[in-house]
């Protein structure tokens, strides 16, 4: 009871945080995204990583790394007294142990085929689960990999983490398929190989300033999967992926920062101040995968 | 000093008022008096008095008190205390009541000796039945036959009066802080709500926005258990800075134990507040309405059967959601209680009552509902009600023996739902059934020595109808922040705690201990186990004016329900415990000014923590969530230099100097999250005359800790930035700390009469200078920037309350 009393009052703060930019509003340099092309590998398969950058002007230097975030069966929280907790500084905390992975654009992570060994996970954690269960997890669930980025653009300095999932799962999760939507009444289609995307037909998409702009994501989520979790009971379950989409924008007001099923759609107030402007939007199936692009925009 | 406390109750035993009626007129007669405290060490002699004028109004209120034979600095200005808050029958001439100016004298008894079984107590001078409320204290109530003047006056005449004040034995209790009549009323800045004086007092941390979570002496504010006539109660305030669950009017007395509660107290490891309500007045029916910008409330008395019974009902609502609007969109806030309360007293050793009471506090922000898409922009209600129903018998047997015997049944029921759109909704219900029966039987057993045997039972059955998130699977790809997996089921947790006690309580000479044992039976989800809580508090007096203590003690407390639920937590937590030690001295200054110093150590054990550890049972591995092996430690030094009511001034200095720490995996040390390492509170209240009353109180206290926040980083999966930070140092240079805190609040009261009524109205400005205080910080999403949750602005409440 006394926890909901404070609780509330951090939700009643909302009409606090005019001061603060909302987190759709992209107003410099900025990682939007971290993609692995594909978002879970076999032991000895690779995946590629890029980095998908918003508002940058200049060139940028990457270092990426790979990391062993802290154990993850231990956790690492204080005491539970209110505002306790711990932390989850995966790549960039203390005692993570890290490696170089490359330094430019992208980067490559490959994993030894034997990465996955279930005999050392039972002699690891045989104490506190039966080989059984650790076998199902790593065909399952699968061992994260993490991958940090550090990319210096424009004398900022961001900082990005992405896990990569390594399993023995024949069917490895792949990332959603690039975004078609409606902006306005253009229809608006990826272009190959590039994170943009363009007006069907080519060419960026045309709008009128200050106006309200329908943002239509296309419905079909067929593409969807299952997957498996362990989860806090300790029991093996079956997930469906749950699609979401993220906005950013460069200018202007807009509905939601996230949208999803069945409220997929969103809405921007065209900017009315002057300057080159863009939306990006990601469609993410909250398991690791995701695409997205941006839509570059001219206004009559 | 020793201190034992007295109820005036036994002037009204006692009194004889030395005036002659008229025909058909009379001088006042008292009716009801607060309970005082005075020192038990026989240091009073034989006979001895306090002589005072009263002037009374027409209503029976004492508006003047002054004493012109004194005793002892201490002992007058307890005396005084009582006396400004007692109530007469107002003097009569012709009929009507008038104003009386009338002089009592105090004769002050030693405190009861234990006897022997073979020399029968002295019998009691009047019919005075045991106070119900405080153990072991005679009550006044009205004599069923009035007393008859002895002198003759009314109007404003002089009439010769006098009455004994009997003393009791303070509980085994390490500390305590007792506020009574205007005290509890009147401090700026708590808009005459007595639980909020509790904020004021040391070894309490400030509360963010006076919501009322006390944090006492470094435990978190779920340690500190609240109490109305000894039977826990989830909440004591209601929401939106509103006032406490009962009507002030009921409350008679206020105790604050911030550490080594005693033995009747029980399953918190910290503090005990515990409210002690009183009957209402049963001289004559009674109507009193208070309202505000805020709220309404209605109390009406009706006494029955010549005074030895009365019935008072009581009634209050919040107009919160009138005034919402006017500030922010799609936000309902309202709170209402009642009160029920019977009394009667059917002999000079027996009497009962009966008290229901409830709450209901609503916080919505559904209608706000579509413009929400994050966690953090999640459309929230939260509803929270309970009902108490408590009845009581105290009886006085032979041999001064006192038996007590209460029981109570209560319901509590939360609610609680977030809502955001395209998500499944999350929520959270239960309906906790209450029952608890209470036996006490307190047994002078020699000269020297009292014991006190105990019986406390409380069962708690909470159904509850939950949609929560999970926490995060294992291994693979968590979900993103903003959309944790909800999951749906409808768990119920039982407690069952039987405890009992015996405290003995030894006194020889400068020497008071006070030793014993309470043996908790706790049995709740997958825990069965007893615990043993020895604990003992030892003063020494030096003499007349210091007098120095030594306490140490265990303390148990079950986890909280919601920690319980086998499918997110974890039902095998034990309970978790405090050793709680204090060391003090308190001394009795001039001008009616008592300080007292106390320097505490408390270390706490079995703290809950969260986890992602994973076990083995026989039904297979299974995850903790919670384990139980948290550990943390608390100590400081607390300062009260208080002067109580005395010539219509009262004020006190508290101030507390603290460090609370919890321990960490790895071995770091860090300080809790509400630590303050100093904490101020001045309050001065001056009664200027008989209509205006003045005060101001003043707040300072260091900001909380906060770990400092170097970056962050951008989280692909989760969709959202995480904080960086310094790594755990035993130093605080990981940390930081919000800006000190400082407000100060005035408050003035005028009370005037309006025909019939009695009228009081107040101006409390709490915040009075607008200091623009920092709660917290709220970053933005990428950690890049900051800005301060602001505290509370200027908030003026303006009041007015009258009495038929």
């Amino acid at each position: 009871m006394k926890r909901c009393l404070v609780a509330l009052l951090a939700l009643a703060a909302g009409g606090c945080i005019e001061d603060l930019d909302p987190e759709a509003i992209v107003r410099g340099p900025r990682l939007l995204d971290m993609i692995a092309e594909p978002p879970e590998i076999n032991p000895g398969g690779s995946t590629t990583l890029r980095a998908v950058l918003g508002r940058t002007t200049g060139s940028a230097s990457y270092r990426w790394i790979t990391c062993v975030p802290p154990d993850q069966t231990r956790g690492a929280s204080a005491v539970s007294d209110f505002g306790g907790g711990g932390t989850n500084d995966e790549c960039f905390g203390e005692g993570v142990v890290t490696r170089p992975l490359g330094d430019g654009p992208t980067a490559t992570l490959s994993v030894p085929r034997n990465t996955i060994d279930v005999d050392a996970l039972a002699a690891r954690f045989g104490d506190v689960a039966p080989r059984a269960l650790l076998e199902r997890f790593a065909t399952e669930v699968g061992i994260v990999v993490g991958v940090g980025v550090i990319i210096e653009v424009d004398g900022v300095t961001l900082r990005g983490y992405k896990r990569v999932v390594v399993s023995l799962n024949p069917r490895p999760n792949q990332n959603p398929p690039p975004p078609r939507l409606r902006v306005g009444g253009t229809q608006v289609v990826a272009v190959a190989g590039e994170d943009r995307c363009e007006a069907e037909g080519g060419g960026p998409v045309r709008l009128r300033r200050g106006v309200e702009v329908p943002l239509v994501p296309d419905p079909d989520e067929s593409w969807a999967e299952r997957y498996t979790v362990l989860d806090a009971t300790g029991q093996f379950e079956a997930r469906d992926e749950r699609i979401f989409y993220s906005w950013f924008f460069t200018a202007g007001n807009f509905g939601r920062g996230l949208t999803r099923s069945p409220i997929r759609d969103n809405v921007w107030v065209t900017p009315t101040i002057p300057g080159p402007h863009a939306m990006w939007v990601f469609v993410r199936d909250g398991h690791g995968g995701s695409s997205g692009c941006r839509v570059d925009v001219s206004f009559d | 000093m020793r201190h034992t406390r007295a109820t005036a109750a036994a002037l009204g035993a006692l009194l004889t008022l030395s005036a002659e009626a008229l025909a058909q007129d009379h001088a006042p007669r008292l009716l009801e008096a607060p309970a005082v405290s005075l020192p038990a060490d026989g240091s009073l002699p034989d006979g001895a008095s306090v002589r005072l004028e009263l002037t009374i109004d027409a209503t029976g209120a004492v508006t003047e008190a002054t004493v012109i034979e004194p005793l002892r600095d201490d002992i007058d200005a307890q005396v005084l205390a009582a006396a400004r808050a007692m109530r007469f029958e107002p003097a009569s001439r012709g009929g009507q009541s008038v104003p009386a100016r009338v002089r009592f004298r105090f004769r002050l008894q030693a405190p009861p000796r234990a006897s022997t079984p073979d020399t029968p107590p002295p019998a009691p001078p009047s019919p005075i039945p045991p106070n119900p409320y405080v153990e072991g204290a005679p009550e006044y109530s009205p004599p069923a036959q009035p007393t008859p003047p002895t002198t003759s006056t009314s109007g404003d005449g002089d009439v010769e009066g006098e009455a004994t004040i009997r003393v009791r034995r303070e509980p085994g209790a390490a500390t305590v802080m007792t506020l009574r009549g205007e005290e509890l009323t009147t401090v700026p800045g708590t808009l005459g709500e007595p639980t909020r004086v509790v904020a004021t007092m040391p070894g309490v941390s400030r509360s963010p926005f006076g919501l009322g979570l006390f944090v006492v002496r470094g435990a978190s504010f779920e340690n500190t258990g609240f109490f109305i006539d000894g039977f826990p109660v989830p909440v004591l305030y209601h929401f939106g800075f509103g006032p406490a669950v009962i009507s002030s009017r009921l409350v008679g007395q206020l105790d604050f134990y911030p550490g080594g509660y005693p033995l009747e107290y029980g399953r918190f490891s910290a503090g005990v507040i515990s409210l002690q309500t009183r009957p209402p007045p049963s001289d004559r029916p009674f109507l009193e309405f208070q309202v505000d910008v805020l709220r309404a409330a209605v109390m009406g008395v009706v006494p029955f059967d010549h005074g030895r019974g009365s019935i008072a009902v009581a009634a209050r609502r919040s107009y919160y959601e009138l005034l919402a609007p006017l500030f922010v969109d799609g936000v309902n806030l309202s709170y209402s209680d009642y009160q029920v309360r019977a009394d009667y007293r059917f002999s000079a050793r027996s009497r009962v009552s009966l008290f229901v009471f409830g709450s209901q506090d609503t916080f919505d922000r559904s209608a706000a509902a579509g413009v929400g898409q994050t966690a953090s922009e999640q459309n929230t209600s939260l509803t929270y009600t309970f009902h108490r129903m408590i009845g009581r018998w105290d009886y006085t047997l032979p041999h001064r023996m006192q038996l007590s015997i209460s029981g109570m049944a209560g319901v509590d029921d939360v609610g609680s739902t977030s809502q955001v759109p395209g998500m499944a909704d999350q929520s959270f219900a239960s309906t906790g059934f209450i029952l608890g029966e209470r036996a006490s039987l307190k047994v002078p057993t020699g000269r020297y020595l009292t014991t006190t045997l105990g019986l406390d039972v409380l069962t708690i059955s909470f159904d509850a109808d939950l949609r929560v998130p999970l926490p995060d699977s294992i291994g693979g790809v968590p979900p993103p922040a903003f959309d944790p997996t909800v999951v749906a089921f409808r768990p119920r947790i039982s407690q069952l705690s039987i405890a009992t006690y015996i405290e003995e309580a030894l006194r020889v000479g400068p020497v008071e201990l006070t030793a014993g044992l309470r043996m908790d039976r706790l049995i709740y989800a997958a825990v069965d186990t007893t615990v043993a809580d020895p604990r003992m508090v030892m003063r020494y007096r030096f003499g007349p004016r210091v007098t120095a203590q030594v306490a140490s003690g265990f303390f148990p407390q079950a986890p909280p329900f919601f920690q319980l639920v086998p499918e997110v937590r974890n039902p095998r937590l034990r309970p978790q415990r405090s050793w709680q030690s204090s060391a003090g001295v308190e001394l009795t200054l001039p001008a009616h000014i008592e300080a007292r110093l106390t320097g505490f150590y408390t270390r706490m054990y079995n703290l809950q923590r969260t986890t992602n550890e994973t076990i083995n049972t026989p039904d297979g591995p299974e995850r903790l969530n919670v384990a139980d092996d948290g550990q943390g430690r608390s100590y400081g030094m607390e300062v009260l230099i208080r002067r109580r009511l005395e010539r219509g001034v009262y004020g006190w200095v508290s101030y507390t100097l603290s460090r609370s720490e919890r321990f960490v995996e790895g071995g770091a040390v860090v300080p809790f999250p509400f630590d303050q390492t100093h904490v101020l509170n001045v309050a001065l209240s001056w009664n200027i005359n008989t209509h205006w009353r003045v005060g101001a109180r003043f707040q300072l206290a260091t900001g909380n800790p906060r770990r400092i926040i170097t970056g962050s980083y951008y989280d692909a999966d989760r969709d959202n930035y995480r904080p960086t930070y310094n790594g755990r140092t035993d130093d605080g240079s990981d940390l930081e700390r919000l800006p000190v805190y400082h407000q100060l609040d005035v408050r003035v009261d005028y009370r005037f009469r309006a025909g019939p009524l009695r009228m009081s109205a107040y101006l409390d400005v709490i915040n009075a200078y607008y200091a623009q205080n920092t709660e917290n910080w709220l970053y933005q999403y990428d950690f890049a920037r900051r800005t301060g949750f602001p505290g509370l602005p200027i908030l003026p409440a303006i009041g007015l309350t009258g009495e038929l």
